[in-house]
């Protein structure tokens, strides 16, 4: 049985603005899928109707067997589960931080959990390690980088043990180096066999955390789904699908005959130089 | 290194839907669904302004300036008649607006009974209103006198008293109604155009348009707050435990508004405002506007007439 099945999944802001229009989907167990679309496509819509934050206009939602609505959600226990077991990473980590401090911030899930309250510090105080934060525990969170934010936000959510796992943008305005950290985090939730759900319009991360990509086109529709080699080498579809531009980089082939950059083909960063024929012809 | 319990599989059983037992809405819950509804009127609004009507035709200038002439001639009729006779006017306007008369009505009348028949309604007995009694309420056993005031034997309803409260009533009608009209047929952006061409100060106008934006902005932050925070809950929480995140949540709205000021504020400078604002031109009213002033004024004048004519009567 999947964790979720989408069927005929329309939803519209305001009544007015379509922002999904018939997507039919299965998410499995264990599965990492990354919705890849440009900017206003539906990618945050669908996050936010697989945790039951909003609800279909039309068409049905299910997950972990049950019809997702509203109704189901108001039920204590339902919600308890649903919400203990589906874990949101919001795009501005502004919002999803409200508590005084980091250390009560990753404390709130635990302790709804009714968990002891020595487990809870445990819990916690092994997040801050894991994640590298322990010098910010007694920090307001309001005063944190957006990196630090980040850290905290995504401590905030695997605190409560989430089985899936969904992230909106999670490279959005982080450092290089805290975009390396995130995506060795979510490859290594992705091995301990958490259900990771991505939405993102950044292709360079897809090829190392997807197993599964969907991309959502410009109409709001699921324009293809597939192994993320497949998607990623079919550049036409890229194009149609506004993920990349005809003329990326062109200043750079003012004063180079060739491309270099950073690849990881094989998980290996390396350097790579490519011709600039290469390039033209789309490779 | 990933902690052995965050290996394991989450021990929350799955309930079944059937058996689960019911929750209830906040007073949170309630009043972000309030704001979202609100957003979603807004935009619902903004759709009349587009449509083709009679108020929609106005240029936004005259159409402010008509509709204040009316609200003053509204002020100064004393006849409920007369009163009432201008707010069936402006649902004439509405349907001629292309406005849905039933919401048009829950419109203006979803605030006008609430705060003045709520002021009035002590003046409809001759205890505020003395006059001819039309309804006695009930008796006491002798008439009390406390300093100024006078309270009657008969405690009743008078006429005087319901001739005041139908016009104070009927005034706040039409001028309620003659505002939903003048708002529901404009855009805002045209509306605080119409403002500068009045000679408001632009720097007030833009001001308030720029308040006017930010509420949006402002309003999504909460929305999206709270959808994060909902995201995270697993029980609602106390009515205690909710005051405590909407006071942290009001004092983060405060820091950011305030941060988000200065940030515009910076975006201003960079562009070369030096303090003075300087818009472009407004579009000059046509000859139909400038009739339509004119008529109402007319027309105006006339109402006030026979307003007095009937009050010497």
């Amino acid at each position: 049985m999947p964790i979720f099945r989408l069927s005929d999944v329309k939803y519209s802001y305001l009544k007015r603005f379509t922002a999904l229009d018939g997507v039919n989907l299965e998410i499995h167990a264990g599965e990492s899928v990354v919705f890849l679309g440009a900017n206003g496509c539906g990618k945050s819509t669908m996050l936010k109707l697989l945790n039951g934050l909003i609800f279909p206009a039309s068409g049905e939602i299910r997950a972990f067997g049950e019809v997702l609505n509203e109704p189901l959600l108001e039920k204590n226990e339902f919600r308890r589960f649903f919400r203990s077991r589906v874990g949101f990473i919001f795009q501005h980590s502004d919002i999803q931080l409200f508590c005084p401090t980091v250390f009560e911030e990753l404390a709130f899930g635990p302790l709804q959990l009714d968990l002891p309250e020595p487990e809870v510090r445990d819990r916690v105080e092994e997040l801050l390690r894991m994640l590298g934060i322990e010098h910010l525990a007694d920090r307001s969170p309001l005063h944190l980088s957006g990196g630090e934010k980040k850290r905290v936000a995504i401590a905030s959510v695997l605190a409560m043990n989430p089985e899936v796992l969904l992230l909106d943008e999670p490279t959005n305005g982080l450092d290089p180096r805290t975009q390396r950290w995130l995506v060795d985090l979510v490859t290594e939730l992705s091995r301990a066999g958490k259900t990771i759900i991505t939405a993102t319009h950044d292709l360079s991360m897809v090829d190392e955390i997807a197993t599964r990509v969907v991309v959502i086109s410009e109409d709001h529709r699921i324009a293809v789904e597939g192994a993320p080699q497949v998607i990623l080498a079919d550049l036409d579809l890229l194009l149609q699908a506004n993920l990349i531009s005809e003329r990326p980089y062109a200043h750079a082939h003012l004063h180079y005959p060739w491309h270099r950059h950073e690849h990881s083909h094989g998980k290996t960063p390396a350097f790579h130089d490519h011709p600039h024929s290469e390039l033209k012809s789309g490779q | 290194m990933i902690p052995a319990w965050l290996k394991q599989a989450n021990p929350e059983h799955r309930p079944h839907a059937d058996a689960a037992q019911g929750g209830r809405k906040g007073f949170l819950e309630k009043t972000i669904q309030g704001s979202a509804s609100f957003l979603e009127e807004t935009v619902l609004t903004d759709s009349y302004a587009g449509r083709t009507g009679l108020l929609q035709l106005l240029e936004p200038r005259c159409k402010l300036i008509i509709i204040l002439i009316l609200i003053v001639a509204v002020s100064l009729c004393r006849s409920p008649w007369l009163v009432w006779g201008v707010y069936l006017l402006t649902l004439i306007f509405a349907a001629a607006s292309r406005i849905e008369i039933s919401f048009f009505l829950k419109r203006v009348w979803l605030f006008v009974p609430i705060f003045a028949m709520l002021i009035i309604l002590p003046a409809l007995f001759n205890v505020v209103t003395p006059g001819v009694p039309l309804w006695v309420v009930f008796r006491l056993h002798a008439s009390h006198s406390f300093g100024p005031y006078h309270i009657p034997a008969e405690i009743a309803v008078t006429q005087e008293g319901v001739r005041s409260a139908l016009l104070f009533v009927g005034r706040v009608a039409a001028s309620v109604a003659l505002a939903v009209l003048l708002t529901l047929t404009t855009s805002w952006h045209r509306l605080f155009m119409a403002l500068r061409g009045l000679k408001v100060p632009a720097l007030f106008v833009l001001t308030v348009a720029m308040a006017y934006r930010y509420i949006f902005l402002l309003v999504g932050i909460v929305t999206d707050m709270h959808m994060a925070r909902k995201s995270r809950t697993l029980r609602y929480l106390s009515t205690g435990g909710e005051q405590r995140w909407v006071a942290g949540r009001i004092g983060y709205l405060f820091r950011k508004s305030f941060q988000m000021s200065q940030d515009v504020h910076d975006a201003m400078l960079s562009r070369g405002f030096n303090g003075e604002f300087t818009s472009l031109a407004i579009p000059k009213p046509g000859s139909f506007d400038y009739f339509c002033c004119a008529l109402t004024l007319l027309l105006c004048c006339a109402l006030l007439c026979v307003d007095r004519r009937i009050a010497t009567w």
